[in-house]
Formats: structure tokens, sequence, C-alpha cells
């Protein structure tokens, strides 16, 4: 009975929703136009739109630092683990990239992102310089999949390195806050202690909760943390459940452990980058990639994603996060076959949508681009 | 009329080698300027057209009325020539804004924006300026050039003109439709309806909401209203239709065969655009109200440039083009003008080819 009243409702709100955007009331329900306007007036009069305001930079180490933000309404609820799309402007370009909040859900309802500046990392770089106590920000979502099940496992290892610490944090808030009594390992690798994110914090946290154990490796002076190194300190670690975040070397090993030993299941993965080949290495040819929209035609590699190669012939196709997470790149291909770059999975069929910055030609193709 | 300027095929190389080098030289310097000039006119449009619609509503007298349509007109003719036309050529693409993107952007006009992409972006910046072959020269009403044939209907070709020049979104609206083509029996009826759906669609949208929506909001100045939105339409009609008419049909413009351009080289295209576009000399309030057509010749050289760009360029293109000997066809909007109404008058009447061009028809 309720349950079907509830459902009247919501019927005839989304009529009403739909009524309300309908492209007959334009350019009155034009929701971007005015939200832009009043934006001019004040960033804070956006009622559309995710936005945040900084309120503290926090240094943590030489070249790490945290972003205190304290977004608007529309920020969406989230989980510990999950990563936001931030969109940043740099010499007019919009950019969006994914950083992970740091922190689990906080009460202030404040959220932190750590954001490394990496050599290659052209927005990371710029964070630093542009984002200051008071700039506000433009959020484009919350995504993510590496997060803690409803009922915790009896024990947990959470394996990371260099900037893969950041979820590591959030999860480690979380367990805490839900007084988890498990084991829970931090196996984390780093170049030493001024390397070290979040140490006298984790430090802290580990003297006055018995349940945590920290191992802090140090690759500058003992060479990357590898699958015997890790064994020597917990044993058979595929027993643990696991949450791994970190370059791609460290991934791939402890994906084949998990997989030999039959556990991949226990095993929860976050990419900070989607693992792209560099240079070919089958040697097989080179796609003619047909585009049927603007009629222009250009050569991909079998193991570059097809938006570079666009963009090297000149194109300049929609994109957002350029690693698979956000879809602004997504794209119609009539025909031929692409190879997702990050899972490896083959689209052969006609018609179907892909994302360009991580799908790879295999054979020649017509997109609608 | 000036004769057309002939290069060998390695001039042309070497000038399609400068102008390309000049574009690199521009591409490399695109940034927040121009994300900041585009985002501007976008604003200063929806400011105007805030300002216009409140005034026809809301103002009492004429002055009031007349304000608000000088005021909505130019909110039109802004958001339809420097953000509408210049964001479809792709000019902002690589923003990375949806909000500005080519492929999806949609104009104030009754002309949908998929059919302007390929009428305008596919067909007329190909085959600029070639008879037969460019559907924008003289819009399939009018005889520009004694190289198009003569009909008797040409001899009322200025008043078809003054009604083209009025209506002129329409005629831009219903261009990629080819009607013509339908009457003559050349397309099937399935394929001009399927032409047709898009176009009803835009238009109908566009009338609800100057000719219905707005006037019904403003109850009882419902006529001030409808009266006022036609009046900026057709201020924005006459002045688009003046300013793109000086685009190509100005007296000194050329005009080119289909056998000509057979096979034509990346470098004879670019001379073809230098010889078949003209541009008007003004302020630069006048160049942002053409949405910078007034620098047509470097617009039709790099078409997805951001436009406030052919201003810097243009003394550049005009020294190429001396060096080479391609005269460089520039003037003020009146004399420019008065050209492309000189040849709508003169080509009324049966007029022949020269010599030289009837020579390279055969």
């Amino acid at each position: 009975m309720f349950a079907m009243r509830h459902d009247q409702l919501h019927h005839r709100r989304s009529a009403w929703r739909r009524v309300l955007r309908s492209r007959w009331l334009h350019p009155l329900n034009d929701v971007g136009a005015i939200e832009q306007l009043l934006v001019q007036v004040h960033p804070a009069l956006a009622f559309n739109q995710i936005r945040a305001r900084v309120v503290a930079v926090i240094r943590e180490t030489g070249n790490a630092t945290s972003f205190v933000l304290r977004p608007n309404r529309r920020f969406p609820l989230f989980h510990a683990g999950q990563h936001l799309l931030l969109n940043h402007e740099i010499d007019g370009v919009s950019e969006q990239r994914c950083y992970t909040l740091s922190t689990r859900p906080r009460a202030d309802r404040t959220i932190t992102i750590t954001v490394k500046t990496q050599t290659s990392g052209r927005v990371s770089s710029r964070l630093h310089d542009d984002l200051k106590i008071g700039t506000t920000v433009r959020i484009g979502g919350i995504a993510g999949e590496f997060v803690l099940p409803d009922t915790l496992p009896q024990r947990i290892l959470l394996l990371s390195a260099g900037s893969g610490i950041t979820p590591m944090r959030a999860l480690l808030e979380e367990l805490h806050a839900r007084a988890y009594t498990g084991d829970v390992v931090l196996a984390h690798s780093c170049r030493g202690e001024h390397d070290l994110i979040f140490g006298a914090e984790l430090r802290a946290l580990a003297a006055r909760w018995p349940s945590l154990r920290l191992i802090i490796h140090d690759s500058a002076q003992s060479g990357r943390l590898d699958h015997a190194m890790l064994a020597s300190q917990l044993g058979d670690f595929t027993q643990w459940s696991t949450w791994a975040c970190g370059p791609a070397p460290l991934l791939e090993w402890i994906t084949a452990a998990f997989r030999v030993a039959g556990r991949e299941a226990e095993l929860h993965i976050e990419r900070f980058a989607a693992h792209l080949p560099a240079t070919a290495d089958d040697g097989s040819a080179d796609a003619t990639v047909h585009c049927t929209v603007s009629k222009q035609v250009f050569t991909a590699t079998a193991n570059a994603p097809l938006l570079i190669a666009a963009e090297n012939a000149g194109l300049q196709p929609k994109y957002g996060c350029r690693r698979g997470i956000c879809r602004s790149c997504v794209c119609r291909k009539r025909s031929g076959s692409v190879r997702n770059l990050v899972t490896g999975e083959v689209s052969a069929q006609a018609d179907q949508w892909i994302q360009l910055c991580i799908s790879s030609a295999q054979s020649n193709l017509d997109l609608e681009l | 009329m000036i004769a057309k300027t002939q290069l060998s095929p390695s001039e042309l190389d070497a000038m399609q080698d400068e102008l390309e080098a000049l574009r690199r030289e521009v591409l490399a310097t695109i940034g927040a300027r121009d994300a900041r000039h585009i985002r501007r006119m976008v604003r200063i449009a929806r400011y105007l057209a805030i300002a216009g619609r409140s005034l026809l509503m809301f103002g009492f007298g004429p002055i009031a009325w007349l304000s608000g349509v000088l005021s909505l007109a130019a909110a039109k003719i802004l958001e339809n020539m420097e953000v509408g036309h210049n964001v479809m050529h792709g000019q902002y693409d690589w923003m990375n804004d949806a909000a500005l993107h080519s492929q999806t952007y949609e104009w104030d006009i009754v002309c949908d924006g998929d059919h302007w992409r390929h009428s305008h972006n596919v067909e007329h910046h190909n085959h600029t300026n070639i008879i037969g072959r460019d559907h924008d020269y003289g819009y399939g009403m009018l005889r520009l050039s004694a190289q198009q044939r003569w009909t008797r209907a040409a001899l009322l070709q200025p008043v078809w003109y003054a009604i083209l020049a009025l209506n002129f979104q329409w005629g831009v609206a219903v261009h990629d439709i080819k009607i013509g083509r339908y009457l003559k029996g050349r397309m099937d009826k399935a394929e001009f309806r399927q032409r047709m759906r898009p176009f009803l669609r835009k238009a109908s949208r566009q009338l609800f909401k100057d000719y219905v929506l707005f006037p019904v909001i403003a109850l009882w100045h419902a006529p001030q209203v409808l009266l006022g939105n036609l009046a900026a339409n057709l201020l924005r009609n006459v002045w688009t239709n003046a300013i793109i008419f000086c685009g190509h049909f100005t007296g000194d413009a050329q005009t080119f065969t289909k056998a000509e351009t057979q096979d034509e080289s990346r470098g004879a295209w670019y001379l073809r655009q230098l010889q078949g576009s003209s541009n008007l000399e003004g302020s630069r309030l006048f160049h942002i109200m053409t949405g910078h057509l007034s620098h047509q010749i470097e617009h039709h050289l790099f078409p997805d440039i951001p436009a406030p760009r052919y201003a810097e360029i243009a003394p550049r293109v005009r020294a190429i083009c001396a060096k080479y000997g391609v005269h460089y066809n520039s003037g003020g909007f009146w004399s420019q003008y008065a050209s492309v109404l000189k040849r709508i008058v003169v080509h009324a009447f049966p007029t022949r080819p020269p010599l030289q061009t009837e020579m390279a028809l055969r």
C-alpha cells in the first residue's frame, strides 16, 4: 500500500520534471546558462554543479599536498576508498582528473584529496600552483569500487606504494571508525621517510589501535617491494583479503600471486593510470581509421589509444579523464575491432560504444567521429 | 572585374607552405585568452537577450520597445555569428568544454545544427565559389555570375533578393534539405521526409519560443513582445545576410568552374579561398558583430582557428598575397555591399561570361 503510493508520487514527480526539462521551455529552463550567470555573481550560487571551496592546504611531504575542500550540497554521499573527478582549467582547456578521497566521510562534510606532483602530470603539478584557500573547484562526480564490504573479513592487507597510500588512509579511518577487531596490515613502500605521506598520523593510529600493524618498506634502500619481501613479513599473504593500490609492476605481481592461489575474489585493485604499453611489441601493422562524421582518415597503432592517434592526426575528440573512467570520449564504432587497453577485452561487433582513450585498433575501423 | 591569378604548381606549393606555417604559428599560441573571449561573448549575448526580452515584456512606450528590439537583435546576432557559427566550426573544440563543442552546439536560429554542419562546413567550405558545387553561391535563387544559367525568373531577382534578406534564417534553414532536388524528381519522398524532419523540429521550437512562449508569459504585453521578437528576428536576418553576401559575392570575388577545380591541389584550394572570399574593414566591435566574417579570407583559409585571431593574422595573409601577386579583396562595408547589389542587378539580365572562361568551360 505504502509502496504503491510512493510509486505514484515518484511517477508524478518525474512527469513534472520532464515538463520542466522540456526543450519547448528553452531558454527559460536552460539550467547551465542560468547557473553560469549566477556563478558570475558569486561562486556559492551554483545550484546544479558540484563545486567545492578550498578551506585548507596541507603540505604532506616535499612533493605531496592535501587539499581540504568544503563541497556544496550537490556533493553526493561517498564511501572510503572512492575517488572524485576534479575539473580544472589549464590554459583554456578543461581537464578532468581522478583524485582519491584520502579521508572517510567526515561529520563536518569536508573532503580531502592528496595530490602528488608528478613530472608528467600536467594537471597535478598545476593544482599545487592554482589551488589556494578560497579557490572554488568544480567536481565531476564520485566513482570507484575500491571500498570495504559491509561484512568485514577477519584479516585485511592494505598494500600500497607511493601515492597509492591515499585511499589506504581513508580505508584505515573507516576500519577504525567501524571498530574493526580483526587483523589489519598496511604494507607500504616509499622512497624513505621524507617520501612517506601521512607517516606521523599512521604511526599514532597504530600506537592506539592494536589491530593495526604497519610495514613501511624503504624502496630507496632495499629496492622495490616484491613478492618475496612481503612473504617474509606475512607468510602466505594470499590468505589475507587484500586491497592494493600503486604502480603497475606492484599490481602485476600481487595479481599473479592471487591468481596462482585461486583467490582472485579476495583481491581488490585500484589503478592510478591505465597501464598502457608505450611501444609496439608485436610488430602488428598500423590500422586505418575512417571517421564517418568528419570524413577524416588517420592511422593508429595496435598499442596506442585511439584518442592519442586521433589527436596526433589533428582531430579534437571530446575527452575527460583520459584513463577510461569518465566516458566523455565515448564514440560509436561502426565496424572493426578494438581492444580495451585496461581490461584487454576485445570489441569486435559492429555498432558498439567504445572509449577512445583506452581503446586501441585491432583492425581497420569506422568511427562516428 | 580584375583577372584571376594563376600560379604554377611550385608557386602553389610554396604559398601553401607559408600559409600552413602561419597556421601552425597561431595554433601554438592558442589558450586562456581565446577561452576567455568566447566565454565572454556567450555571457554578453545572454545579458543582451535577458535585457532585450525584459524590456519587451515589462517596458512601456516606444523607446523601451525599440531598445528591447535592438538588444534582442544584438543578442541573436552575437549568438549566431560570433558564438554559434564559430563554435560549430570547431574553433573551440580544444577547450574540451561540452557546451562549446562543435558536434553538439545548437544555436538560436531556425536552422538545425546538423544541417548547418553539413551544408556549411562540409559543402560550402570545400567547394567555395565553384558554380554548381557550392550551393551557397546564389542560394539556388540568385544569378550572381555570368557562368550561371539565365532564366526569365532572374529578371525579378532584386525582388527575390529582398525577400531572401528579410527571411534569411529560413533560407539558411531549408538549404540542406535540397528542396530543389526533390521538386525536380531527383530525390525520393522518403529521403525528402527524412531531411525535412530536423528542420521542422527545430523551426517549430524556435517559432514556439519567439511567438508563443514569451508572448504568453508577458500576459497583456503579448502583442508588443510578439512584434518585438519579429522585429529582432528581421533585423538579425537583414544584418547577417548583408555580411554573409559580402563574403563571396563582392564585385572582385572570383567564381570557379567544376572543370577548373578538378584534381585541385591543396595549394590551389588555398588560392581559390583567397580569390573567392572578400573582407570588410571596420572597428573591433564591427568585427565581433559580424562574427569575424569580416575576415572572410582568413576564415576560409583556416576555418577552425578562433575567430578573433583572424584580425591578428590578416596583415600576414595580405603580405603573402602581395608576394604571390594575388588580389586581397578588402574594403569598407558600404562599398563592398554596393558591389554585391550591383552583381544582383547586372546578372538579372542575360550576361555572357568573358571569353577566357568560356574557353575554359569547353
